[in-house]
């Protein structure tokens, strides 16, 4: 019994400590900064075919879209189905949300309807999502919980405070079950078994971007390839969370997410990724990180301060 | 309040998992009883991109636009082979709609809309105010991806771009025919 006991005031111990021991806030809004950017670069690539895949007369109808879905989505298009006004103004609060998401005003207000709109812009057409479309909605919701408005913001000039990241714990999770799915997806795929499922997809000629002379056009390097992407994809939802590796298993993530990006053409997927390992990097890391970007600034300015008043 | 987070923490974490990985009843019922909510919210998510198996055909798909005098006009989507860098990343959204969602049978649904939507869309690009397309026929391309000492062209030859490999020939299916009315092109000219 003193033992349950034990073990009950240990868990509880470690899961406050995991859950709400207060840490600094500069890696959750340096996330909010760069997923922000993301977002208007999202918008500013939907803009030119807006009616296309959204429009009343797009290339999928909101009749059939809704008629087909068996479960109701969260979609603020359906207020006013058929009605193209309306779509722009719902485009209109995303694109807006996303900048005062980045800048950091109404972090909070901007995160949930940026969340809103992008799900109703999904919901409306999800033929053209692709998992980091999927991933990017996670993100904006895990993050109206967060304080990722408390550092580098306008709600918050200056000061960078310390918030229980309870949110970024969740999104943590939600990343390495990430990986923990597409591996096991994988693992059970002959293809990859056998390696040569990078073979194939540096094949998709829709796909191609640049071409990596040699590394793609053996078989034994596609091999390899295919192993390395398991293995990494593994290390990410389980050597990641082992303090001192965890820095050479996000190295040996983004290698991987931008040898992806240089070879293939999936827009944004590999950055969104990418962005999201900033909430594993150890909180003093960061500010250190930020107090040397802000110094060197400094140092920049004053020196063309100088100069101009030379001049 | 610390409560309340703490449950919302341990019901959100649970869904996640259970919709990622239902492997038992337990999981299975949990992900069953709770994917309106999931569902409504977006909280869904699959990321099984090239998992399990990677499709070993180039596709695409092409339309083949039927006059009532016979005559036919080939419409397509912007091809990513064919743009350059900046264009095939806006454009990518139509490589995902057309090569990986709207071919595959579980999306037919949406194929007579498509249909519509390239009739009308060709007839306002090219202003065809007396003679409008009558029938619309969807045909998909595909050439399969060989591993080397499986092609059906054993000899490799030099094409440029640094790919030593001959592509497959293809095939064409057609996988749809939708015959228009005067209705389906209402509102254009």
């Amino acid at each position: 019994m003193n033992v349950l006991k034990k073990m009950i005031s240990v868990f509880l111990k470690g899961w406050e400590q995991f859950w709400f021991t207060p840490v600094s806030t500069s890696c959750i809004s340096v996330f909010r900064i760069l997923l922000g950017m993301l977002l208007i670069q999202d918008a500013l690539l939907l803009c030119p075919d807006l009616y296309v895949w959204f429009g009343k007369d797009g290339i999928v109808s909101p009749a059939i879209v809704n008629g087909w879905q068996t479960h109701i989505r969260l979609n603020i298009l359906n207020l006013f189905p058929n009605n193209d006004v309306w779509l722009n103004i719902v485009f209109a609060i995303f694109v807006i949300s996303a900048i005062t998401l980045t800048i950091g005003f109404n972090t909070r207000l901007s995160a949930i309807l940026a969340f809103v709109c992008l799900s109703s812009l999904h919901a409306r057409n999800y033929l053209i999502l692709n998992s980091g479309d999927v991933f990017m909605r996670m993100l904006c919701f895990w993050l109206i919980f967060s304080a990722a408005g408390m550092s580098l913001s306008i709600d918050r000039l200056r000061k960078r405070a310390l918030a229980a990241p309870w949110a970024q714990r969740i999104i943590q999770i939600n990343l390495s079950l990430l990986y923990a799915h597409a591996f096991v997806k994988k693992i059970t795929g002959a293809d990859w078994q056998n390696g040569t499922a990078v073979y194939f997809s540096s094949r998709m000629i829709e796909m191609q971007r640049f071409h990596i002379p040699f590394l793609f056009d053996q078989l034994w390097t596609c091999r390899l390839l295919s192993w390395a992407v398991l293995g990494i994809e593994f290390s990410l939802f389980t050597f990641i969370w082992v303090k001192p590796l965890r820095y050479y298993v996000l190295i040996a993530g983004l290698l991987m997410h931008l040898a992806i990006d240089w070879t293939m053409n999936i827009p944004q997927f590999e950055w969104i990724m990418m962005i999201s390992y900033i909430l594993f990097v150890e909180p003093d890391d960061m500010d250190k990180f930020i107090n040397r970007v802000g110094s060197l600034f400094t140092k920049l300015v004053r020196k063309l301060h100088f100069r101009q008043a030379t001049i | 309040m610390r409560i309340f987070i703490n449950l919302f923490i341990v019901i959100h974490l649970l869904l996640i998992v259970a919709w990622l990985f239902p492997v038992n009843t337990t999981l299975l019922s949990i992900k069953n009883i709770f994917q309106n909510y999931i569902i409504f919210l977006g909280l869904d998510q699959n990321y099984s991109m090239f998992a399990p198996e990677v499709r070993k055909t180039n596709r695409h798909l092409i339309a083949l636009i039927t006059f009532p005098d016979l005559s036919t006009v080939v419409w397509t989507y912007p091809r990513q082979e064919r743009l350059g860098f900046i264009e095939a990343i806006q454009k990518e959204r139509y490589r995902k709609f057309a090569n990986d969602n709207i071919v595959e049978p579980s999306f037919k649904i949406y194929l007579p809309n498509f249909a519509r939507y390239i009739a009308k869309n060709y007839v306002s690009i090219y202003s065809c105010t007396d003679v409008k397309p009558c029938r619309i026929s969807l045909y998909l391309s595909e050439t399969d991806t060989r591993l080397p000492g499986q092609s059906s062209f054993p000899v490799p030859t030099n094409i440029e771009g640094g790919s030593k490999e001959k592509q497959e020939p293809s095939r064409l299916t057609n996988i749809f025919t939708y015959e228009l009315d005067a209705n389906d092109l209402r509102d254009t000219y």
